[in-house]
């Protein structure tokens, strides 16, 4: 199976739902992309991004039953597969390949 | 718990768009919970505002976006990652490629704003105009009765006949009988003069309308000697009153009696036109009307009825009939009553008038401006569905139906049809206001037109229609495509068949609408600039007009003709002032009478036993003043202003009516006539035809006659002045008013305005329709323009290959040019001829617009003919030449 590339907002959400670990709900994976990433998300482009990754088979997917604060409708958590696991550890060692030796420009950028 | 649900609205939405499933479930849940904290941790607006944030950006960008090319195959087929449902998916996809291509819907969507904004507008007008029930109870039912005029016209009655019909008659329910007063109130300051309509106790119950404030008459009070009560309008009460409600009750002198209070009209309410008593600022009982009510002299009454149920407008005439008969007989005097005939007309059309086929040959224009319009976005949609024939036959060999490819076409096309048609109601909003400020006056309810539920609905059903119209042909011809045979075609050079057909069609069917547009406007342009070269017969430079209706104590004729004397006098003596004078009738301003004439050694008329023609007073500075000279003979002077005299003068129409070929002056006539002692009078002048009314009109004959020459004067004169070299004109308005006033202070000054602004009120009326229509036609030669520039444009790039080789081939660069033009001039040739025939058979609804040019004025046709040919060909021209510039071997290279 040839490895399936991502895109950087992917890379970004793949990621999000890493971080908050025991299962991610789309509204904490906008509010964590928002407060650590520092940009706006939109909401359709989120669920789009989650239908896709998931489709690609990097998100799998529960469903839970729902509570009354959100009027019974169910729940979808989400969890990182050991696919997307392995698309994130390929884009960060082609990202480190192609930065190494470029320090000094970033420091001077920065 | 209203605040624990999202916007509704917001909600449905995301409704619609979600496929049912886990995954529009758990959205719609994970919106829910989040909107339900906001608004405990922030603000229920603040969560609103948050949930429709994401509700819309779920709507827009919901659909896998994996890449556009899979994206786009996959439209219309549901894929295993769709979670947005079909129409609204449509829709979302055609937002999505307006997005992609702003150009193709700026230009679609604002092609269409115009034509639906200049017919609503339009529609705007004619519906406030024309087909809005009058604002009277059950409308319908409402009959204006009279005698007749000699011309057909609904005359008033008189007083005792008008009285014995509301009596007797069993047709109608109610008959209430109105005229017009003038009511003067003296406070400080200046006199204030109002118009009043002395109307029966039945009016408003009669209307179904009721004082805002206090009560209407009772039927006792429209009795002769009863106590004296007034009515207030809304306005006056605001404006000399200040709307003060504790007026009801209140005692006021006006013409110098005192009236109680007892009601205000709701502000809004205006008498029926058909009744001509005006704008009335005040309403009188009849009973107290300022005339004999049981003379049977003069006509002065008009009356509305309200039919009886059951009762039709036919009968309630015939009943008026053989009622009027037996009523005549019983009459003292019949003179009055000789050849009287019943006349009755609906309230509406007596309303409407004669602005309906004005108001339909403009709304029909708009319609015809709509339709290029219409063609032209058809034209883009047909090019545009050209380009993606490729796109569509991918589709539709991956199994997508031919139905759903033209739903979601035809999705497209509404979509634009409703983006142009909420422009285009902006547009229209504009445009009634604009149509309210600058039309011209005099049209009949232009207060009541204004864009409502009506319009809002007229103009959606527009832009459906429209939608329809330009989406219908190309998302039929979507459904009908084979996949195999689509794209084996869809290489270039394939602008043949049917589009090329319908794209054709398009051409030759604006090109033949524009024509029969710009004929329209160059027919109304030509009648304004014939018109304002007629020659008036007289001058208005400087010359001020003032009228004056004395006031009711000037009750005898001696009283009157010292009034006018003394103004006329006074205003001579006024510094600045170079000429004056005075008439009961003015240029363009109504007034005159009219008598039955006898002319010596003639027969008038072998038909009737009577001609009537106008008659006008004047004195001896009033045609001096307005620069009038003698065709024959001389003016009036001050000797024939004598008591006693004679001698008058005529028109041109009269003379070469009477006495044609030969001269007027010596003739002899008789015109106002009170026996048959009445002394013949001498024609000493023939004067030029000084047009009264109406400058389209021909001018009438008309006697001009000395004002102390008949037996009786009307309160009413309209005096004249003109500014010596030095000092503005308008510097003697303040003069002229005070003029009167030092004759008498308490008599009021119903206008004062330059000449000049009375005879331009005459052109306003056709100088509006020539700019409306030549609007009209101008947007729609643009659009056409740009339909023939698009069309030959884009066939020159699908034969792109072609013309490559035959230039490759030792074709020249003009030669090419030559070919792409013959083609587009053929169409244009077609399109002309179509055109120039509908506007031959056309022009006849224009008819009663023009004056001094037919509907089938051959210059005007040739002018338009060669504008538009020239114009289009142009058009064409630049993609020609283009097509001949280019180099044969980039053309070829590229696919």
């Amino acid at each position: 199976m040839p490895r399936a590339s991502l895109g950087e907002f992917e890379q970004l959400v793949l990621l999000a739902v890493l971080r908050l670990r025991d299962g991610a709900f789309a509204p904490d994976v906008s509010l964590l992309l928002e407060r650590e990433a520092g940009r706006g998300v939109s909401r359709g482009a989120l669920y789009s991004s989650l239908s896709r990754l998931e489709e690609k088979g990097m998100l799998a997917v529960s469903v839970q039953a729902g509570d009354d604060t959100r009027g019974g409708y169910r729940k979808r958590r989400f969890e990182v597969t050991p696919a997307g696991v392995a698309a994130l550890r390929n884009a960060r060692d082609a990202w480190d390949r192609l930065a190494a030796g470029l320090d000094d420009v970033f420091r001077e950028a920065g | 718990m209203r605040g624990d649900s999202p916007p509704r609205l917001a909600r449905r939405l995301l409704e619609r768009v979600l496929l049912p499933g886990v995954v529009g479930e758990s959205i719609l849940g994970d919106l829910l919970a989040e909107y339900r904290s906001t608004r405990q941790a922030e603000s229920r607006f603040r969560a609103g505002l948050r949930y429709w944030r994401q509700a819309l950006s779920i709507a827009w960008r919901g659909r896998a976006r994996v890449d556009p090319a899979a994206a786009r195959l996959r439209r219309g087929l549901p894929g295993p990652g769709a979670w947005v449902s079909g129409v609204g998916g449509d829709l979302l996809h055609s937002l999505r490629a307006m997005r992609r291509r702003p150009q193709f819907f700026t230009a679609a969507v604002l092609t269409v704003a115009l034509g639906t904004g200049a017919t609503t507008t339009m529609f705007s007008v004619a519906d406030g105009v024309l087909w809005r029930p009058l604002p009277y109870a059950s409308p319908e039912r409402l009959v204006l009765v009279g005698g007749t005029w000699p011309d057909g016209g609904l005359a008033p009655l008189t007083p005792p006949m008008f009285r014995d019909w509301a009596r007797e008659t069993r047709s109608f329910e109610s008959l209430a009988g109105a005229l017009r007063q003038q009511l003067d109130l003296v406070a400080e300051g200046e006199p204030k003069r109002f118009s009043a309509g002395a109307v029966s106790a039945s009016l408003a119950p009669l209307l179904g309308v009721a004082p805002a404030l206090g009560r209407w008459f009772a039927a006792a009070e429209d009795a002769p000697g009863s106590e004296r009560v007034v009515v207030l309008g809304d306005l006056a009460w605001r404006t000399a009153w200040a709307a003060d409600p504790a007026i009801i009750g209140r005692s006021v002198v006006l013409n110098e009696r005192p009236h109680t209070v007892i009601g205000v009209m709701p502000p809004g309410f205006r008498p029926p036109e058909g009744l001509r008593i005006g704008e009335t600022e005040m309403w009188l009982p009849l009973a107290h009307a300022d005339i004999d009510l049981d003379s049977h002299d003069n006509a002065f009454v008009r009356a509305l009825g309200r039919l009886a149920p059951g009762a039709s407008a036919e009968a309630a005439h015939a009943e008026l009939s053989s009622l009027s008969d037996r009523l005549i007989g019983g009459y003292p005097a019949r003179g009055v009553y000789e050849d009287f005939e019943v006349s009755q007309v609906s309230l509406h059309r007596e309303t409407v008038g004669d602005i309906g086929p004005t108001l339909l040959v403009f709304l029909g224009s708009v319609g015809l401006l709509l339709l290029i319009a219409c063609a032209n976005v058809a034209h883009l949609f047909l090019i545009r569905g050209t380009e993606r024939r490729s796109e569509l036959a991918v589709r539709a060999a991956l199994g997508a139906r031919g139905s759903r490819l033209a739903r979601q076409l035809m999705t497209e096309s509404l979509v634009v049809a409703a983006s142009g048609g909420a422009l285009g109601l902006a547009l229209a909003t504009l445009g009634v206001r604009a149509f309210s400020a600058w039309g011209p006056s005099g049209i009949p309810r232009a207060v009541e037109i204004g864009v409502d539920h009506r319009v809002l609905l007229f103009s959606l059903a527009l832009a459906t229609v429209t939608a329809l119209a330009f989406g219908f042909a190309p998302a039929r011809r979507a459904a009908r495509v084979h996949p195999s045979a689509a794209l084996k075609a869809s290489g270039p050079g394939s602008g043949g068949g049917r589009t090329g057909r319908s794209r054709r069609l398009l051409v030759v069917a604006e090109t033949g609408l524009t024509l029969v547009l710009l004929v329209g406007s160059g027919l109304l342009i030509n009648t304004f600039v014939r018109l304002a070269r007629v020659d008036p017969g007289f001058s208005t430079d400087g010359v001020i007009a003032m009228n004056l209706s004395l006031r009711s104590s000037y009750e005898s004729r001696e009283s009157r003709l010292q009034a006018y004397r003394e103004i006329g006098e006074r205003l001579a003596g006024v510094p600045g002032v170079a000429a004056s004078g005075f008439s009961n009738g003015l240029p363009f301003g109504g007034g005159g009478s009219a008598g039955s004439l006898v002319v010596e050694g003639r027969v008038v008329d072998e038909d009737a036993p009577e001609r009537y023609v106008g008659w006008q007073l004047v004195d001896d500075g009033y045609l001096s003043t307005l620069g009038v000279v003698a065709r024959e003979g001389g003016l009036l002077t001050a000797a024939d202003m004598r008591d006693g005299a004679t001698r008058v003068l005529v028109n041109e129409a009269f003379a070469s009516e009477f006495w044609p070929g030969e001269r007027g002056v010596g003739r002899r006539l008789k015109i106002i006539r009170t026996g048959p002692e009445d002394p013949w009078l001498e024609v000493i002048g023939v004067i030029p035809d000084l047009n009264q009314g109406n400058l389209a009109r021909a001018a009438a004959p008309e006697v001009y006659l000395p004002y102390t020459q008949p037996p009786f004067i009307f309160p009413r004169m309209t005096f004249v002045a003109r500014a010596g070299a030095e000092g503005g004109s308008s510097a003697l308005i303040p003069l002229m008013r005070q003029v009167v006033w030092d004759v008498d202070g308490a008599q009021p000054i119903d206008w004062v305005v330059p000449l000049e602004d009375r005879i331009a009120g005459s052109l306003v009326r056709p100088r509006f329709y020539a700019l409306l229509l030549t609007t009209f036609a101008t947007v729609a030669l643009a659009l056409a323009l740009v339909g023939v520039y698009g069309t030959t444009a884009y066939s020159v790039g699908q034969r792109r290959r072609e013309l490559a080789i035959r230039l490759a081939l030792g074709a020249s660069g003009g030669g090419v040019v030559r070919l792409v033009m013959r083609e587009t001039c053929a169409l244009l040739a077609i399109g002309i001829l179509v055109g120039l025939a509908s506007a031959l058979g056309l022009s006849r609804v224009l008819g009663s617009l023009l004056y001094g040019v037919t509907g089938i004025d051959p210059a005007t046709y040739g002018a338009v003919t060669l504008l538009l040919a020239f114009a289009a060909a142009l058009a064409a021209y630049g993609p020609a030449r283009r097509a001949g510039r280019r180099d044969p071997t980039v053309a070829l290279r590229a696919n």
